[in-house]
Parts: structure tokens; C-alpha cells; sequence
């Protein structure tokens, strides 16, 4: 079982990821921004962190960056509209390079349980 | 207001008398069209052209001057456009009217044209002014920029919906997985495998969306790669067509680093030009075949072939002019094949006209429009 923080600003989108990840029995934080996010993060203890990435009030490459920069930390996931062709396509990029795992919308549950199971193993 | 119009008028005298060259020096000089037509007689010959006008019409003043100026319209000239200018005549007002007009060589051109009444100081009408412009160039630029932001703003509006799609898709795809094996009810289980299906379905259609918006129409590389573009211009064809055309295509074994020296968007304007054109003609129930050949190292070919009524053999030679094919849809510019025309013409191809597939009935055949384009090698 790992601690979770979810950060999406989609309610629909993150209640059901984080329905699949509690059914495989992970404890998980919800949060619907960035920045609401990184002070959650700051004052407990997380494995692992699922950031979309595209959010109307703080952009997630925010939080990869600002997670990433610490050389201990939990491991991060990004998530991505899987869009080209819309103005973040550098910033999805450019945090793709930073996350320990990218997640193109949609995804199916499995992969969703397979990539944190990947990042959490050890 | 009257004051500098009178000392505008001064200066003119001035002119007039100390150096009636400059005068004379400014007609022949302009690099518009200048024309004077005769209103003694009512049929306007014209009895003055500039330099410009042979230029501009490839006639010269000998075979110009004595006819009026309507030996410049054509076949495809719009009887409308005539028939303002005649009004305007009539009612002596000046008259500004784009038509299409012929050169000496047969050569059409679009002329934006300016008349006017000349009154003179006694307020008797003493000539016709005419000032024409070749506006051919101009307006084929804009048919192409038009067409060109247009599938920017559609590669940039599916990127976004399909983003929007993909999040909508998500928890429906999602949260019936999570749930349908808790539901024991085999019928309900199967009602929710069948929603789930279609969520996937609407997911794989907006990747296909996204798969068009990917960067690339908006790119200002001027550099393409032949099977990306073709495939991608073709899945964009494909949606704005009905479903009752038949696309087939025919290069699935076209070798990826096959690049063609054109900007993406530019070529797929090309190709959903002509192919637009091609469904229009079998009134979009017809076939459209594409292929690909390549017989030498640095062109490679792209036909587009259907099975509509066809060109007659004494039209073909008019499908690249401007207008032409406004005089057989109205829902034309009538500038399409012209623009894809010039815009494969400037990368040192050409687009040739050749006869298509087998009409149904088996009479005759349809269009096809061959592009060769050099390739980058």
C-alpha cells in the first residue's frame, strides 16, 4: 500500500483514478491544483505523486519541476491530455523529460495500477 | 477644403504650362493601366492607353485604340460584373468592378477596374477614365493564405476538443472497468461492456483527432514527410466529406524518410483541393482513388483519380485558370486548382491533368490530377 497525492483539476477524471487506485488498496490525497498540491506535499510524506499537467490556476509542470528538483523526493507521474497540437505541447514535453512515468489520457485502469506499482515496487 | 483644391488645381496649371512632359511623363509612366475612352460615340472606343496597358494586356495601342474596351472579356468573363459597368456608363457614376479579362494571348487575368466620368471645367462629360490592375497574383496569395489559416485554426480546434474528449472519456472508461465485476446481473454486466466499447471507440476516434492536430499543420518547416502528410491530409479529407465518397489509397509501403520540399499545410491544401474537387464531381458518391508511384530518383508522383462525368478534351486546357470552375459550381472560389497549381508550381513541380477511373456506366472516364513534386534527397 503506498500514500498517494492526486492532482487533477477534473473532478470526474480524479475520482475515478483515485477509485482505481484505492480499490487496489493505496491511500490517496486528492487535491484540484498545482499549487494546493506542493503545500500538501510539503507537510507529509508521499511515495508517489500523479500531477496532470495541463490545470487552468497552476500548471503541474510547476509540480514535477519543483519535486524533481529535490534529490529525494517522491516519484512523480505525469499526466497529459495526450494533446499535441494545444499551446503546452513544450511544457508536456519538458516535464515528460522530468516524471518518472507519463500517463497519456485515457488510460485504462491496468496501466494506471501497473505504472505505480513500477515506481513503487522497491 | 476649397482653398486647397483650388491651389492643387494652380499648381496643376503650373504644370501644364511650364512642363507639359511631366503630364504626358506621368500617363506613360504609371504602373497602372491608364485608358481613355471617347464619349463622343457611344460606343466609348478608347482613344488613349498607356504603356502599361500593352504591358499589363499584351496589346498594343495600334489594335487597341477605335474598339471598346469589351475585347478584353471572355468566355468565362461573369455577365454581372459587365452589366455594372454598363449601368455605371449609363448613369454616368464612376464604377470599381473585379472581372476576369482575357490577354492578347488567350492568358486570362483578374483586373480590378476603376472607371470614371470626366467632367470638365464647364461640367460637360469629356472622356472615360479607365485604371486597371492585374490583380491574378494578389488574389491567388489570398486563396492560399485563406486556405492555410483555415487548417491551422482546424488543426489547433481538434487538439484542443480531442484534449477535452479524452478527459470527458476518461472516468466513463475507467469507472465502468472498476465496477462492472462487482455487478452479478449478466445482463446488466453486458449493457456495461457495451458502454464501455463505445467510450473506448469515441476515445480511439479523438486519438485520430489529435493524430491530425499534431503540430504539424502549423509547422513553418517547409519540409514534409510524403507519407505523413498524404496520410494526414487524407484522414482530414475524409471527415470533411460525406461518407458516401469512396477514398481508396493505395501506398501503404511508402518508406517514411520520403520528404517532399513543401510545408505540410501548404500540401494539404493541395491534396484536399483536388480531392474536394474530385468528390464534388461524382456528387460525392463516387470513388477516388489515390496513388503513388515514383519512377525516378527525384520526383515522385501523386494522382488522384475518380470516376465522374469527366472534362470534356477542348476544357481541359482551362482547369488551372482562374474562374473556371465558379462557372460550373457556385459554391466554388473558382481559385482552387489555381492556387494548388502555384503552390506546386514554386517548389519546381507541376500538376497535370490526365483521364481518370472508368465512369460507372462504363462510357467514359473520370478526372485525374497527377502531382509531381521533386523529392529531397
Amino acid at each position: 500500500m503506498c500514500q498517494i497525492l492526486l492532482i487533477d483539476d477534473m473532478k470526474p477524471v480524479r475520482h475515478a483514478i483515485a477509485a482505481t487506485l484505492r480499490r487496489a488498496g493505496h491511500d490517496v490525497v486528492e487535491t484540484d491544483d498545482g499549487n494546493k498540491g506542493l503545500e500538501i506535499a510539503s507537510k507529509k510524506r508521499f511515495d508517489l505523486i500523479i500531477t496532470d499537467i495541463m490545470m487552468p490556476a497552476s500548471d503541474g509542470t510547476d509540480v514535477v519541476f519543483a519535486l524533481k528538483s529535490a534529490p529525494t523526493g517522491p516519484k512523480v507521474v505525469a499526466m497529459s491530455g495526450g494533446g499535441s497540437g494545444i499551446p503546452a505541447d513544450d511544457a508536456l514535453t519538458l516535464s515528460a523529460s522530468r516524471a518518472d512515468a507519463v500517463l497519456k489520457k485515457p488510460f485504462t485502469n491496468e496501466l494506471l495500477i501497473e505504472t505505480v506499482s513500477n515506481l513503487t515496487s522497491n | 477644403m476649397k482653398r486647397d483644391a483650388n491651389q492643387g488645381y494652380a499648381a496643376l496649371e503650373q504644370i501644364a504650362v511650364n512642363s507639359p512632359d511631366l503630364l504626358k511623363s506621368l500617363l506613360e509612366g504609371s504602373p497602372d493601366t491608364i485608358s481613355l475612352s471617347d464619349v463622343r460615340h457611344p460606343d466609348l472606343p478608347l482613344t488613349y492607353v498607356n504603356p502599361a496597358f500593352t504591358r499589363t494586356t499584351g496589346y498594343s495601342p495600334d489594335e487597341a485604340l477605335g474598339r471598346n474596351c469589351r475585347f478584353l472579356q471572355g468566355e468565362d468573363t461573369n455577365k454581372d460584373d459587365v452589366a455594372r459597368i454598363r449601368k455605371a456608363i449609363n448613369a454616368r457614376e464612376p464604377v470599381d468592378v473585379v472581372l476576369l479579362n482575357y490577354k492578347k494571348s488567350g492568358e486570362p487575368f483578374i483586373n480590378a477596374l476603376r472607371m470614371a466620368p470626366i467632367f470638365d471645367s464647364s461640367g460637360q462629360l469629356s472622356a472615360y477614365l479607365g485604371i486597371q490592375q492585374d490583380i491574378t497574383e494578389e488574389r491567388l496569395r489570398a486563396e492560399r493564405d485563406i486556405g492555410q489559416n483555415r487548417l491551422e485554426a482546424l488543426g489547433t480546434a481538434t487538439g484542443s476538443l480531442a484534449h477535452q474528449l479524452n478527459n470527458l472519456l476518461h472516468p466513463v472508461t475507467s469507472l465502468i472497468s472498476l465496477h462492472l465485476s462487482d455487478i452479478e446481473n449478466a445482463d446488466v454486466r453486458r449493457d456495461l461492456e457495451m458502454a464501455h466499447y463505445s467510450a473506448q471507440q469515441a476515445a480511439d476516434l479523438s486519438d485520430n483527432l489529435l493524430g491530425l492536430s499534431r503540430g504539424s499543420f502549423r509547422e513553418e518547416t517547409d519540409t514534409t514527410s510524403l507519407s505523413d502528410g498524404l496520410n494526414r491530409a487524407i484522414d482530414l479529407v475524409r471527415l470533411m466529406l460525406p461518407p458516401t465518397i469512396t477514398i481508396e489509397t493505395a501506398f501503404g509501403n511508402l518508406p517514411k524518410e520520403l520528404n517532399i520540399p513543401i510545408n505540410e499545410t501548404l500540401f494539404a491544401q493541395v491534396l484536399i483541393n483536388i480531392v474536394t474537387n474530385a468528390s464534388q464531381a461524382t456528387k460525392h458518391s463516387g470513388i477516388i482513388r489515390i496513388d503513388v508511384t515514383q519512377d525516378e530518383d527525384s520526383s515522385v508522383k501523386i494522382s488522384i483519380a475518380d470516376n465522374g462525368p469527366g472534362i470534356p478534351a477542348e476544357l481541359r486546357k482551362k482547369v488551372f485558370t482562374p474562374f473556371y470552375s465558379k462557372s460550373i459550381s457556385k459554391n466554388s472560389s473558382g481559385l482552387g486548382l489555381s492556387v494548388a497549381s502555384q503552390i506546386i508550381n514554386k517548389v519546381g513541380g507541376k500538376i497535370i491533368f490526365g483521364e481518370g477511373l472508368i465512369q460507372p456506366d462504363g462510357d467514359g472516364f473520370g478526372c485525374m490530377f497527377t502531382i509531381d513534386v521533386p523529392i529531397i534527397t
